[in-house]
Order: structure tokens, then sequence, then C-alpha cells
């Protein structure tokens, strides 16, 4: 008889089991819409660069029998350029979710712990607690990771600490000196991991580029992805970048062949004169930006606004009565009491009319 | 899993094991810690449910399990049985002939009056009866208070240190009507014991000069639900002090298996523009006083939708809920079309003598399902049960077609609990009762 009490480890049990939601047909049938407006996950709806688009479209089936790069040799050539580090500096993976549970393999045993922000991409904390790793977060301060904080956090059993910058949900994001600060404080301890998965959104003057530090600090590791500004999220990757030392040891728990070919090839199309793409993102972005502010003033709701392609906004309901009256509208946004900010949303930015429907349906069930 | 101080013994259902069980629950009732008078309540109890199921399954195989929680023990039969020997479970199994001078044959019943709380479930084949034995503990000695002004801003954090429980068990006693503070804050001492226990959880506000300023607790009501009381709120401005433990009260829970969380006791300082209001049950106290109960939620993620069962009699009842609030549900009408029903039908009895308080959960379906369910109403409300309810999964298109039986037994559907079950729930209320 099968005896799953036994079987099981109990940071396995006590693991909440992550329910994506549905396919966006079978919400628009149960939700009775035609059409869904997906504001939820801070897409780009602008979709891939036109480098990328033209990849995709012209992938030939000939090789889908072929084994991609084991390693995603070619991107790390091409990424290895662009940064001006060594191909040995990156590793890919099947999205940043990937790369995060390689480098706690990589780094945590029985016993371990790593340290983040109670209120910060949840997969940081999700995949150390099922791999049985104690997280232990620390209280946003004013919305913003509190790096005294974090360093208090830390003991002898402290191996990663993650930072996300800008944080996503709430926009806010550490100048250089404070990660200067935060890194001279660490001295090499533990490993830093500099999450900058909206990088490429940022346009502050002392918004500090993680790669440019990778030489001062060999224990900080960053990671990028190609899934919010290159519109990519569809094909999973996303990579890292550190010390070639530590990414040697990453190397060992990172599972091989685990990005598509198409996707490397797209991802390596993406970063080819994409200048004018990634202006026209974030200049719908600005726009969207002001647009949902217009509409918190209106309706006289306070809402946190940073760096990245979203905005949190403090609603006078349940988030999620709030998300279930917004999907019958075909609008679907992201409820925050997931990442314990209950009663705000978070909405992606997107196209100007896709925003007024937004803002029109806001209106509607808000003063209803 | 089971508890390593649990004691744990096989046996069959036979009353010649009488005085070993009796032993046992006498022996583990003292060393888990019961006083003299429960210990002997819980020797009696015992003796009464194997009594019962030697007279109504003999012979079958029972594990007896005698467990320690934070502040009570758990006493459970746990048994493999037949759909058809199930009927035996029914508090009404000893027939229209049932009278005081058959106690044995009310066993389950008797066994219940002697504890502080008797559950069953039923899992396929295996059948669980669950005996709840409190330990004593010293009341509260009443106290009135004051609403206070703090001193600087309130922290939150989670419920761990005793002396501070019991402060804010004291406080929230005092300062809020009975009705909506738990019994279990009158004994503060079980309630430092349960939450230490990893029971229940809590969460307190205390501000700058260490003072308790609110108080909330939760516990898990299914394995992805919970329900919570409170928020008690010490001091003169309470709007921020219920909305930061509310606050801590979602963090904690968030990220965790936990889909929704119900009110049990809600207080007016719940920020209700967090929370949906699912309805009010009309509950009559253990005096008889009306004590009407608002039922308030939130779901912890997006709810995107289930498949849920009705029978035609509910659906009015049904559709105009989920519109109400907003759920998205397939909804699927289920009812008997002349089809053969074999067997008779069960219902789990759980009984909560404190709030006069007795839910029926069905475990069967059966054709005596009417007749059955009359059979319960008229036992409890005998019994002086003031609130009888029902719980309908609406996962299980049977226990949906069970609808008639309950109308035409005087309930009526109350409340919709959005994933409280496999699928929604449906409370039913006898009226009258």
């Amino acid at each position: 008889m099968l005896d799953l009490e036994r079987l099981v480890p109990a940071h396995v049990r006590s693991f909440e089991v992550y329910t994506p939601s549905k396919p966006d047909q079978e919400l628009m049938r149960l939700f009775r819409v035609d059409h869904l407006h997906r504001l939820n996950n801070n897409e780009n709806p602008l979709g891939p660069p036109p480098e990328a688009a033209r990849i995709i479209q012209g992938f030939p089936p000939r090789l889908t029998p072929i084994y991609p790069s084991g390693d995603a040799y070619a991107l790390r050539q091409i990424l290895a350029g662009r940064f001006g580090k060594s191909p040995d500096q990156f590793l890919v993976g099947n999205g940043s979710c990937e790369v995060i549970s390689s480098v706690i393999k990589a780094f945590c045993a029985e016993g371990d712990n790593i340290v983040t922000a109670d209120r910060t991409f949840a997969v940081y904390e999700w995949v150390a607690e099922f791999s049985g790793i104690e997280a232990r977060l620390t209280p946003l301060r004013e919305f913003g990771f509190d790096p005294d904080a974090m360093l208090a956090a830390r003991d002898e059993r402290t191996k990663i600490l993650f930072v996300c910058n800008p944080n996503n949900p709430t926009g806010t994001w550490w100048d250089t000196p404070t990660l200067l600060r935060f890194l001279d404080a660490v001295d090499g301890r533990q490993i830093v991991v500099l999450d900058e998965a909206y990088f490429e959104f940022v346009e502050q003057a002392g918004f500090p580029d993680g790669m440019k530090l990778l030489e001062q600090y060999p224990n900080l590791v960053v990671f990028r992805t190609f899934s919010k500004m290159y519109a990519l999220a569809a094909l999973r990757i996303g990579y890292l970048c550190s010390s070639p030392a530590v990414v040697d040891i990453i190397r060992r728990t990172h599972v091989v062949y685990s990005v598509n070919a198409l996707a490397q090839q797209a991802a390596a199309a993406a970063l080819e004169g994409d200048a004018a793409f990634v202006a026209a993102t974030r200049a719908m972005v600005t726009a969207g930006k002001e647009r949902v502010l217009a509409l918190c003033r209106e309706l006289g709701l306070p809402c946190q606004c940073g760096e990245g392609n979203f905005v949190m906004i403090r609603v006078p309901c349940s988030d999620t009565l709030l998300y279930r009256k917004l999907m019958a509208r075909g609008v679907m946004i992201r409820t925050m009491t997931g990442f314990r900010f209950p009663g705000w949303i978070r909405v992606s930015m997107a196209q100007g009319e896709v925003l007024e429907e937004f803002c029109g349906a806001m209106h509607d069930v808000l003063r209803a | 899993m089971t508890d390593q101080r649990t004691i744990t013994l096989r046996l069959h259902a036979d009353p010649a094991w009488i005085p070993m069980v009796q032993g046992v629950a006498e022996q583990c009732g003292a060393v888990f810690g019961l006083d003299h008078g429960k210990a002997l309540r819980l020797t009696m109890a015992v003796e009464e449910i194997l009594a019962y199921l030697a007279e109504l399954t003999p012979q079958t195989p029972l594990e007896l399990n005698v467990t320690p929680g934070a502040s009570h023990v758990d006493t459970t039969f746990s048994f493999a049985a037949r759909d058809a020997d199930l009927w035996a479970m029914n508090i009404t199994a000893c027939g229209a002939d049932c009278a005081e001078e058959n106690l044995q044959a009310m066993g389950l019943l008797l066994a219940a009056r002697m504890s502080d709380g008797l559950e069953a479930k039923r899992d396929g084949a295996s059948v669980l009866l669950r005996l709840r034995m409190d330990r004593s503990y010293p009341g509260l000695d009443p106290r009135r208070a004051e609403r206070f002004t703090p001193r600087g801003a309130a922290s939150f954090r989670p419920a761990l240190d005793p002396s501070l429980i019991k402060e804010a068990c004291a406080l929230a006693t005092a300062l809020y009507p009975q009705s909506i503070v738990p019994p279990d804050f009158r004994t503060p001492g079980r309630v430092v014991d349960r939450i230490l226990g990893g029971e229940l959880f809590g969460a307190l506000a205390v501000d700058q000069g260490g003072n308790v300023c609110g108080f909330m607790t939760w516990e898990p009501l299914s394995a992805t639900s919970v329900s919570f009381c409170g928020p008690y709120v010490f001091t003169a401005e309470r709007a921020a002090v219920a909305r930061g433990l509310t606050e801590h009260l979602v963090g904690a829970v968030a990220r965790t298996p936990v889909a929704v969380i119900l009110s049990r006791m809600p207080t007016e300082d719940l920020p209700r523009e967090e929370f949906e209001l699912l309805g009010t049950l009309p509950l009559t106290d253990a005096d008889g006083a009306s004590a009407p109960l608002n039922i308030w939620y939130r779901d912890m993620r997006e709810d995107n939708g289930l498949a849920v069962w009705t029978h035609p009699e509910l659906n009015a009842f049904l559709h105009a809920e989920y519109e109400r609030l907003f759920l998205m549900r397939d909804i699927h009408l289920v009812s008997h079309q002349g089809e053969q029903v074999a067997g008779r039908s069960v219902f789990a009895t759980s009984i909560q003598p404190e709030a006069s308080q007795a839910l029926l959960i069905p475990m069967l379906d059966g054709a005596d399902a009417s007749d059955t369910l009359r059979g319960h109403v008229q036992l409890l409300a005998s019994e002086g049960y003031r609130n009888i309810l029902v719980h309908l999964d609406l996962a299980h298109g049977w226990q949906a077609a069970m609808a008639p039986a309950l109308l035409e037994n005087g309930f009526q559907p109350r409340v919709l609990l959005p994933h409280a079950g496999q699928a929604d729930v449906v409370v039913l209320q006898h009226v009258g009762s």
C-alpha cells in the first residue's frame, strides 16, 4: 500500500501546490467574456522584438528532431560580447525560475537558510522551502527591501541573499550607494543574488547595473530574463551572470538541455538592434503609468508606482473580489494577497486602448 | 500522522474488551493531563462507544488511538466498514424503538454527552470516530477594562508570549460581548497551550510601551481553509489596529495551502471592505437567546471557477448566491430519476454542546434519507440542541441530490461557503430547531 506520509518529506507535504491560472479560452468561457486583456503577468504586449519575431516565424520544422545546444553555447557568446564578459560567466536557464533553483541547490544544504524580503517575487521563498531550506523573510520598509534587516537576519548558516531590484511588485529599488554598502557589508560571506528581471525598463540615472559590479564582487550573481522586456515569456528563457568560479559551481546543479532551440535563437535575435524596441516599450510603459496614476487620482486610490512595467493600486475592497468583477469585464489583473499585500492589485502596463478599458472597468466596478 | 505519544490498541468490537478499553482510557487520561473527573468521563465515553459498536457491528476490527493534544485528549476509533454497516454510524441507529432503557444502542449520543466534542468521518471504507476531552483550566477572574490610548504606534507580531496572550484573552473577554469571544478565552491557559502546541494561531498588536493593543486568533477549518475570531481591539482608536491584525493573519497564511479564510466569531472591528459577507446564520445560543452569526470570507488567491452539482430545488438559491458573490461556476443539475438507490443513508454528526449546535454531514446516500434526517432532527431536538445544521459539499452529486430530503424536513439553505469542502459547501439550517 502506498504510504505517502512516510515517503514524502515534511517540507514537501506542507508546501502549497501552485495552481497556474486556467487557459485564456477557459477563463473567457467561465467569465462569459469575448476577450481578455492580460494585465496580470507583466508581459510585454508589444510582442517580441522584430528580429526575434522573424526567427520564431521562420523556425524550420526540420530542426525539431535535433537537441538544442545543451548549454546555450551561441547565446552565451552573444551575451558575453554584449556585456564584455567571458561566456563562462553566463548560465542560461528555462526562465529565471530555473536559475533560482540551480543557485539554491548549488549552495544550500539541510540546515542552511536564505534571506530575502517578505513581499517580493515569491519563487525565491518557494524554491527554498520545497527544497527543505529555511527562507528568512524580512519586512519591506516603505515598500522597499531593507538592507539592514537583511544583514541582521543572517547567521552562520545563511548562504544566499536574494534582492529583487527593482522589486516586484512594489517597483522600489536600491540606488548604487545602497547596493555597494550592502555588498561591502556582506563582504563575500554569502552569495548575493541581484534579480534584475525588470532592468531594461528602468530609466533612472542612479539605478545600479549589476553587470558592472561583478569584477568587484565575485560573490554577486545577476539574474536577467527575456520574459519581460523582450516578450519571450512563452519560450521560457533567462540567464544569470557571475564570476567564473561561482558559475562553475552553479553549473554543477543546473540541468543541461533545459532551454529549447527556438528560445535560444529567439533570445539571441532579440538582442540584435533592440534599442528601438526597448524605447517603444518604455514609451508605452511611461504613458501607461500616467494613465493609471490619473485613474488613481480620479478614484482617490493610493498607489505604489516605481520602476518596472507595473503599478500597484490599493483598492477599497477585497482584491480577490475586484479580480472577479474585472474578469467579468474581460480584464485580468493580479491580486496581491499572495504577495502579502491584501487589498492591493498589480496592473501591468499595456497599450493605451487596453488601459482605457481597464480604467473604464475600474470606474464601473468601484462606483457601482 | 500519528503522534509519537499516541497509545494504540488494536481489538475487535466485542464487549469482552470493555474493561481493557476502560483501563487504557483511564490511564491515558491521567497521564495526558486530564483531571480525575475528566478521565472518568473519558472512561465512560469509550465504554459506550465500544458497547455500541459491538452491538451494531459485532467483531469488527478496531483501532483505538489515544493522543494528547495541546489542551485536550483525542480518542479515536477507526475501522473499515461496508456501506451496509455504515448505517450504524447514524446516531439514530437504534431505530424507532430506541428509548432511554436501551442505553447501549444510544452509545454515540451518550458518548457525545460525556465528551467535549464528538465527530465522525468517512473516507471510502474507513470510518473514524473522534472524541475530544478537554483538560480543565482555571477560569478567568472577572475584570473591568476600558479602551486606552497606546504609547506610540502598535506593531504586529505572532502571539507566542504567554503573558501577552493571557492579557489579550482577559481584555477581549472584558471588552466584547460573550457571544463573539471564544469560550476558550475565559480559560486563558488553554489558549496559551493551544497556541504553543500549534493547534491555534494568533496575532498580537503591541504598543511601544509593551501594552497589548489587540488580538486575533485562527485555526485550520479544513486542509485549505482557516477560521478566525476577532479582531479584538483594546485601544480607543480601533481601525488601524484591526487592519494590522487582519493583515497579519492574511500575511501568515499567504503562500500556504490556505485558499480561503472564513470568520467564526467576527467582531465589529473587522475591516469589512477587505472581506465579503457570505450570509447570516440565525443561531440561538445555549440559553435560547438569538445569536445571529455573520460569516465573512476572503479568497487568498484568484477564484477562476469550479464545477458544482445542485438539485433543481437548490438551483435558484445557488444561482442567486453565485451571482451576488460574483463567483463563476459551472452548475450541473442532478436529481433522482427513478434509479435504484442502494443501502440506507448515513449522516455523521458533529456535536458542540457549548454552542448547542449539531452539524450533520452526509456520509452515504440512501432511499431512506428523508426518514433518517427526520430521526436525527427529532433526536437532536429532544436532546436540546437549538442549532441543527447540514453541510452539503457540492463537489458530490449524491450530496446535492439530497436537497429534497432536507427541504421536506424543515431545512433551509442559508449560506454558501466557497471552497470550504472539496468544492463549495452549502449550509442548511433546520428551521425551528
